[in-house]
């Protein structure tokens, strides 16, 4: 039958489309395979159809793959965390040593190979300052201004603390060696990806934009991590409640050509990114905390900032000494 | 420049094979190469041919997904579930139109992953949920670069005749 034969060649075809996307996504795929491909796809009216199931699928399991990941592979209870309670204390130190390193850029550091367990070093960015970090793993680390972490590599695990920072990783993988990230009370363990952390004045935002990250407590051995996928992002604010949501990720990345793109954001929220990359404080008054603004603002000078708020905003800025006030812009003569 | 508008002209003749349009193929084909320049050249290619096909057919799969996710986004602000994960409140989000259609949906693509052969899971797994490459895939599991292929493949042709419409 006409029927059964229209299905025996779909499943054909789909089985050819298999092969050819498992074998374009293999490392050694060179140009004469896509070649190959393409006139495969122009040899038969149901090989194009077919690939696009497969590539339909593909697109569907990434956005299970939180669930499907947890689902197939139980994670062990025990090494997804660095020792516990490790990162707070020392914090206070840190402190000090951030804000001696303040001033001083250090481009680049690197671990030499035969030393696998690293002493801990710090790097910190001043306000307005950004700094890309290459590790002797091969991750990455780009800093954003006024912000402050801790990195140990581990012959077990390569270990970065965070103080009040926000920083972007693209990590190297290495399955053997987690990339382990505490972040006040919480952990982000990390196999090989690319993702965005902040943890500044009681928020809390992880984003990812390649591969799988887990985000769990830093000290509570019972608790199962939240797993994100890419284009997810965990955001908690002070009170601790954790929201998951499916997000643009370059939106997060934004800062590292120095642009803050918001979506109906307040305000408020707003001045306290700003706070992070200048010197002179900015502080809302009354009302217009909580309005609300979406677009994208260049991070150049201060001043151009704020004139960029009075003209986005129903806002006047009063430049006073140490601070610039933000308030209801009057609309009295 | 000879190279680049041959090569210019053989992805727009492969994408608009896949889109089935020269138009959005050209406009594909400019986002690779601005993708391309936009690259830090510190990272050495080893096949730059394979290479920018490659580059579209992942700028195809995003927009693809960015797609699918818009339309998932409206549903997402009328309905806000909360569960409890990792002992903490965890509001998620639902991404599918329908939360218990997600909900079944899951356990459809659990099962069909379960009932692949352990080697053949373990291979697929660490290729499509832990991100690792071909060859780290082989690394990782000590078998070679083709067996990663086939058993790739076999994932895939399993999860699409049973997952598939």
């Amino acid at each position: 039958m006409n029927g059964e034969r229209d299905i025996e060649g779909m499943r054909a075809a789909r089985e050819a489309a298999a092969d050819w996307f498992a074998r374009l996504q293999a490392d050694e795929a060179n140009e004469a395979d896509w070649r190959a491909f393409h006139q495969w796809l122009e040899a038969d009216p149901l090989h194009q159809p077919a690939y696009e199931s497969v590539e339909a699928l593909w697109i569907e399991l990434d956005e299970q793959a939180v669930d499907v990941r947890a689902r197939l592979a139980p994670p062990p209870a025990t090494p997804l965390r660095p020792r516990a309670r490790r990162s707070r204390p020392l914090w206070p130190i840190l402190a000090t040593a951030g804000a001696l390193a303040a001033g001083i850029a250090v481009a680049v550091f690197v671990v030499p190979a035969q030393q696998p367990t690293g002493a801990a070093v710090d790097y910190a960015t001043a306000k307005g300052e950004m700094q890309l970090v290459a590790l002797a793993d091969g991750s990455k680390v780009r800093l954003n201004s006024g912000s402050r972490i801790q990195v140990r590599l581990d012959r077990d695990a390569r270990r970065v603390t965070m103080g009040d920072a926000e920083a972007a990783f693209d990590v190297a993988k290495d399955p053997g060696r987690p990339f382990l990230i505490a972040a006040g009370d919480r952990t982000i363990r990390v196999v090989g990806t690319e993702f965005d952390v902040l943890n500044h004045g009681g928020r809390f935002v992880v984003t990812v934009r390649r591969g799988v990250v887990e985000v769990g407590p830093a000290d509570d051995g019972a608790a199962q991590p939240v797993r994100l996928a890419a284009g997810q992002q965990l955001s908690r604010d002070g009170g601790g409640v954790s929201v998951v949501r499916t997000v643009d990720p370059d939106i997060a990345f934004a800062w590292r050509e120095r642009r803050l793109i918001y979506q109906g954001q307040s305000l408020g929220l707003i001045v306290e990114d700003l706070n992070r990359y200048f010197a002179t404080p900015i502080r809302v008054e009354g009302s217009v905390t909580a309005l609300k603004f979406s677009g994208v603002l260049m991070v150049d000078g201060e001043d151009a900032v704020v004139r960029r708020l009075e003209a986005f905003l129903p806002v006047s800025a009063e430049r006073r000494p140490g601070e610039i006030v933000l308030r209801e812009r009057s609309t009295a003569p | 420049m000879r190279a680049y508008l041959e090569k210019r002209d053989e992805l727009t003749r492969f994408f608009t094979t896949r889109l089935g349009s020269t138009a959005a193929a050209e406009d594909l084909v400019q986002d690779i190469f601005l993708k391309v320049a936009a690259t830090s050249p510190d990272a050495p290619v080893r096949n730059p041919g394979a290479y920018l096909y490659r580059l579209g057919s992942n700028l195809m799969l995003d927009n693809l997904r960015a797609g699918r996710r818009a339309l998932a986004r409206d549903s997402d602000w009328r309905r806000h579930e909360v569960d409890v994960v990792a002992g903490q409140d965890v509001a998620r989000l639902p991404r599918a139109d329908d939360a218990a259609a997600a909900k079944q949906r899951l356990e459809q693509i659990v099962d069909a992953l379960q009932a692949l052969p352990p080697q053949v899971r373990a291979a697929f797994r660490l290729h499509k949920f832990e991100g690792l490459s071909h060859a780290e895939t082989a690394a990782a599991l000590r078998i070679s670069r083709s067996a990663v292929e086939k058993h790739v493949s076999a994932a895939l042709k399993h999860l699409v005749q049973s997952l598939g419409e």
